[in-house]
């Protein structure tokens, strides 16, 4: 074994760029599994507090995304009053409504109630908590995700105004509308983290300053055209337009009966979007690229694997005396074998120590842009079951690949005999 | 000492005795072994444990250290390892300087950067190492020039003597003659080659 090493150290510098081409291509398949892993995670997570969505009908991943992500828009607004409507329905145990359209420095703002803090849940059953201050009082409250504060440097008592439409570009500023913020949240490594949430009144007032109304947005809560609602309820102010509203089961098997009620809703065409089946219908359109990355980087593997065949054949002629000189003082053609796979495995292995040191740095770099952009954290485990699988069979393979130029050395060992022909 | 021209079978002879190739039963012996009736790979191992081989040139491994060289033997045959008293290295380094190595400058050194003469001994102490019952040699002294070959001769039969070890060499040479007791033409083993 020591002689395998320094036979290795004899050729360290081809054998540390075989290593190197290894240990990229480990850190590319970790990637882009772990990528896969933790997107589908994230989202599930962000996801699975919520039974049903309600939203204008439409493409469910579109809805899903929107509404949940932040990410994109649904197409229209539905009436206020469904929220009614759907509080209502047997099973229901709460339903918040969601207002957007709104960003603040590309962070998608979301108006809604207080009752959204009291009820959505994320990553298996967790609540939100307030890491700082408390949930808004008024119309000129917000409360913003953990990675918002973390990024833009935002506290309690800071004032912030949101712009027009869903980009980073800010179409138009509503300048004359600043909200003051009253809270921030514990990080969840879910889409909240970068959301900016603020009173239905407070989104609403935006927009009803653009138009010919112009009132003050208390003034809205006690407007004769309301007077329909009832204001029984305790979520007290309810806008004309919303977008989409949370809805919490209190029974499950309620899931298919309010779906249908809302799907034959005939004041306006609505949809009641299942989260999970949402996801997993978005999961089957990025299947394709998920599966164009993996099979890339399989042959990326491929490509480093069959490297180091070549470094291992390509010195078999120069190394011929050497195994002649092993075989005088006593080894075996097994021996010699036993040496080129012996190299294999450990060009290999090196390669996938490397490979996990150069993923967990790229990790590194990659975690913050990853939860600013998507709200998707790698995680901070070291290594899943599944990830060790996969580099057993890298060296699995590692060690297969070595059965070519061994083959050829034993067959070489056994015609040269202790005489080398040059 | 065997002794016959180029392309008379010398060196076929020494793979034969020395068990590389396929040999029927019956045809060589070995320290009371039979070797052609011993499986390949117990060859292999019976030739580590009682053998010691130097060749012509390119006896040794380049990117070893002189001392590594030597102790290849005791690394494949435990019976060489066990019969060295005291520490490999100090052995190794004692075969040097019996065979006239320097071994505080050379000990360390990388074959590759040896001299020919040097090699050869660092060869025939690797030979010597672990004191086995035969040493084979195969014209070790055809890269030599005339000096260097009495000395290292005078060198590896003290050697062998000391250790003792029986000196089987093959060569050309009729120069050294006289540092052997037998010197048979291979010629004349022709007989008993034919019948083997």
């Amino acid at each position: 074994m020591i002689l395998v090493l320094q036979s290795l150290w004899n050729r360290r510098l081809v054998a540390a760029l075989t290593v190197l081409a290894i240990a990229l291509s480990v850190a590319l398949i970790l990637s882009v599994e772990r990528l896969r892993e933790s997107a589908r995670t994230s989202f599930a997570n962000s996801a699975s507090g919520i039974d049903l969505i309600v939203a204008p009908r439409g493409n469910e991943v579109q809805i899903l995304l929107a509404t949940v992500f932040g990410v994109g828009s649904t197409s229209a607004g539905m009436s206020g009053e469904v929220l009614e409507l759907v509080e209502e329905m047997p099973g229901v145990a709460w339903a918040v409504p969601v207002m957007q359209g709104d960003n603040h420095q590309g962070f998608p703002v979301v108006g809604t109630s207080g009752d959204y803090f009291d009820h959505f849940k994320h990553s298996r059953g967790q609540s939100l908590v307030f890491a700082k201050g408390d949930v808004f009082a008024d119309a000129h409250g917000a409360v913003i995700g953990a990675e918002v504060a973390a990024r833009l440097g935002y506290g309690v008592g800071t004032e912030i105004v949101n712009a027009h439409g869903a980009g980073t570009v800010a179409l138009e500023v509503h300048d004359e509308a600043p909200f003051e913020i009253t809270g921030v949240l514990k990080r969840t490594n879910t889409a909240v983290d970068r959301m900016v949430f603020v009173s239905l009144e407070g989104f609403d007032g935006l927009h009803a300053e653009d138009s010919l109304q112009s009132h003050d947005p208390f003034a809205a809560v006690t407007d004769t055209d309301r007077d329909a609602h009832d204001d029984d309820h305790a979520h007290g102010f309810v806008p004309d337009q919303i977008n989409a509203i949370y809805i919490g089961l209190s029974n499950r098997t309620a899931v298919l009966g309010v779906q249908r009620a809302i799907a034959t809703y005939t004041a306006e065409p609505l949809a009641a979007v299942m989260p999970n089946v949402a996801l997993l219908q978005l999961w089957s359109i990025t299947g394709t690229a998920e599966n164009a990355l993996r099979l890339m980087s399989v042959a990326v593997m491929a490509a480093s694997m069959i490297g180091m065949v070549v470094m291992l054949s390509a010195a078999l002629e120069a190394r011929r005396r050497e195994f002649a000189i092993f075989r005088s003082v006593g080894a075996a053609p097994r021996d010699v074998v036993f040496m080129i796979v012996a190299e294999a495995l450990l060009v290999t292995g090196a390669g996938i120590i490397v490979g996990l040191i150069v993923f967990t740095g790229a990790n590194l770099v990659a975690e913050p842009i990853l939860t600013t952009r998507f709200g998707v954290s790698l995680g901070t485990q070291f290594l899943g079951i599944r990830e060790v699988g996969l580099l057993l069979t890298v060296l699995c393979f590692g060690g297969l690949a070595s059965f070519l130029p061994a083959w050829r050395v034993y067959r070489m060992t056994l015609a040269d005999g202790l005489t080398t022909r040059l | 000492m065997l002794r016959g021209p180029s392309g008379s079978g010398k060196s076929t002879l020494l793979a034969a005795i020395s068990g590389v190739t396929d040999i029927p039963t019956g045809a060589v012996t070995v320290a009371g072994q039979d070797v052609g009736a011993l499986p390949a790979s117990k060859r292999d191992r019976f030739r580590a444990d009682h053998m010691g081989l130097i060749f012509q040139v390119f006896n040794l491994v380049p990117w070893l250290s002189a001392v590594d060289n030597i102790l290849l033997p005791c690394r494949f045959s435990k019976r060489r390892h066990q019969r060295v008293q005291g520490p490999l290295e100090e052995e190794a380094r004692r075969l040097m300087e019996t065979l006239g190595l320097d071994p505080g400058a050379l000990a360390s050194a990388k074959a590759s950067t040896l001299s020919v003469g040097q090699q050869q001994r660092v060869a025939a102490a690797r030979a010597l190492i672990g004191a086995p019952e035969v040493i084979l040699a195969d014209e070790p002294t055809s890269a030599l020039d005339p000096d260097s070959k009495d000395t290292f001769m005078r060198l590896l039969s003290q050697q062998t003597q000391d250790s003792g070890a029986a000196l089987l060499m093959v060569s050309h040479d009729s120069g050294l003659d006289h540092h052997f007791d037998r010197v048979i033409q291979i010629a004349d083993l022709a007989g008993a080659g034919a019948g083997a």
